[in-house]
């Protein structure tokens, strides 16, 4: 019998093992569910990316109606009561290509909303800080995923996450060209221009490894993206933040959490008030230097981030267009 | 044709070829559930292609090669279920042991042979066909086949 005959009659003997499907149908439809309520819970993520300004933002250069109806966004229906104590989400920054699933974390960052709602502080992790179990932050998004990232990210702060919002390349790309750009400075304040999507994404993946500039330039993107939505006044058609959300989620923005509460907080925010705090020195192995991250973690569980940011200013860098 | 239709008829085939490309049923399983999830959520512009059920199948092939990297795969490892679809064990265990040296050596090649071996010999498809499916040129379905079947010989051979 030759090689290929054998395979033959091995496959032919094995269709046996072919579980049933009527299951399989049922789990189908489950999981159809769920993915459908996700991406519902995706418009919200948009109103985390804008940093605090209404999210229904005039979305005109769209234009095109959207592929796959969605629920209706939940944002402008039945806002959720507001805890009254600071808010913290997470967001990680990956380099998943499209069609990837693989990919490292390029930037961490804690958004933190104050209690009484009048600030916003993005607090850097730099990347390559090293987190409990020896691994840097970058590899251990490589290794596991979100839910490793947000545990160790909770191991070294002691705040928790209700929300995670990750943003690979093209979904920031999709939401900077869906508001017509986004004017922003490259690190140390050179190059401030604004840009579309296509060159965030050039400027951003031309820093490489330089998780300072990496940092900084993100921090000095999203403060941009939150004025730029701001400035664009308009509630737009709920049909085209439909479609955005679809853009968005479709080229790798995904949440893991309830944000609903969040992008109800966000539509009284003002991007003025936005304040980037972050290590200035190249690819450090510590998170922050152990005395400043104690306190700087302390500060973020106790929502008093002014009283430290004014104790460390080199750390501190406030919201400029 | 709706995705119902399409689901009522294809779904058996498309757990048949997701058993011979992972080998189990439990991963074949997910394989095909996952693929099916995307499918249902995209089924208007799928079902406008020309060849809803070739989409269908590359969708799934690749996920298969890319399955290392997927999310469902670690669903796959951490579940602890009874292996409940495989007959209970025969007379002639010696038998279905050298009988199944050949299904062995399957997963030890690479992913993308074993998905070409299943499309030709499994599938019955012609060297066009599965370059669509995999994306990649005729000549190198052709190779590929060629270097999965030379492997095989020689493990077969040495096996014996």
């Amino acid at each position: 019998m030759t090689v290929e005959d054998e395979l033959r009659a091995t496959f032919a003997r094995h269709e046996a093992e072919t579980p049933p499907a009527g299951q399989l149908r049922d789990k189908i439809k489950t999981a159809v569910v769920r993915r459908q309520r996700r991406r519902a819970i995706t418009a919200s993520a948009v109103a985390v990316l804008a940093l605090g300004v209404a999210v229904p933002v005039g979305l005109r250069t769209l234009g095109a109606t959207p592929a796959t109806p969605l629920p209706a966004v939940a944002l402008t229906q039945n806002p959720a009561p507001i805890p009254a104590t600071g808010l913290n989400v997470l967001l990680i920054g990956t380099d998943r290509a499209v069609g990837a699933t693989a990919a490292v974390a390029r930037t961490v960052l804690i958004v933190h909303v104050t209690a009484d709602r009048k600030h916003v502080y993005l607090v850097s992790l730099p990347s390559t800080g090293v987190v409990a179990g020896g691994q840097s932050l970058a590899d251990t998004y490589r290794g596991g995923g979100v839910a490793q990232t947000r545990k160790a990210v909770t191991g070294l702060t002691g705040l928790t996450f209700g929300t995670t919002v990750t943003v690979a390349p093209a979904a920031m790309r999709a939401v900077t060209d869906a508001v017509g750009g986004v004017t922003f400075c490259a690190a140390g304040g050179t190059s401030c221009a604004r840009r579309g999507g296509a060159g965030v994404e050039k400027l951003l993946g031309g820093l490489g490894g330089k998780i300072d500039a990496l940092d900084e330039t993100s921090q000095s993107f999203l403060i941009g993206l939150a004025y730029r939505l701001a400035d664009t006044k308009s509630l737009g058609d709920p049909a085209e933040l439909q479609h955005l959300v679809t853009v968005a989620d479709h080229s790798g923005l995904g949440v893991d959490g309830d944000l609903t509460v969040l992008a109800t907080v966000a539509q009284s925010l003002n991007p003025a008030a936005v304040v980037g705090i972050r290590r200035t020195d190249e690819a450090p192995s510590e998170i922050y230097p152990a005395d400043v991250g104690q306190s700087l973690y302390a500060a973020l569980r106790s929502d008093d981030l002014a009283t430290w940011a004014s104790e460390h200013p080199g750390y501190v860098h406030k919201a400029q267009r | 044709v709706t995705y119902e239709e399409f689901a009522d008829s294809r779904l058996t085939a498309l757990l048949r070829y997701a058993v011979m490309l992972t080998g189990d049923p439990h991963t074949a399983q997910d394989l095909v559930q996952e693929t099916m999830v995307r499918v249902q959520l995209s089924w208007r512009r799928i079902a406008r292609t020309s060849s809803p059920d070739g989409y269908v199948r590359r969708i799934l092939t690749n996920q298969f090669i890319d399955l290392h990297r997927g999310n469902w795969l670690r669903r796959v490892r951490l579940r602890p279920e009874p292996d409940q679809w495989f007959a209970a064990p025969s007379d002639h265990a010696q038998e279905t042991a050298e009988r199944d040296q050949m299904w062995a050596m399957l997963g030890t090649l690479p992913r993308r042979q074993r998905a070409v071996l299943v499309l030709r010999y499994y599938e019955d498809l012609p060297d066009g066909d599965i370059a669509e499916i995999l994306g990649c040129a005729v000549g190198t379905v052709r190779s590929s086949i060629s270097r999965a079947l030379a492997t095989l010989r020689t493990e077969f051979v040495e096996a014996r």
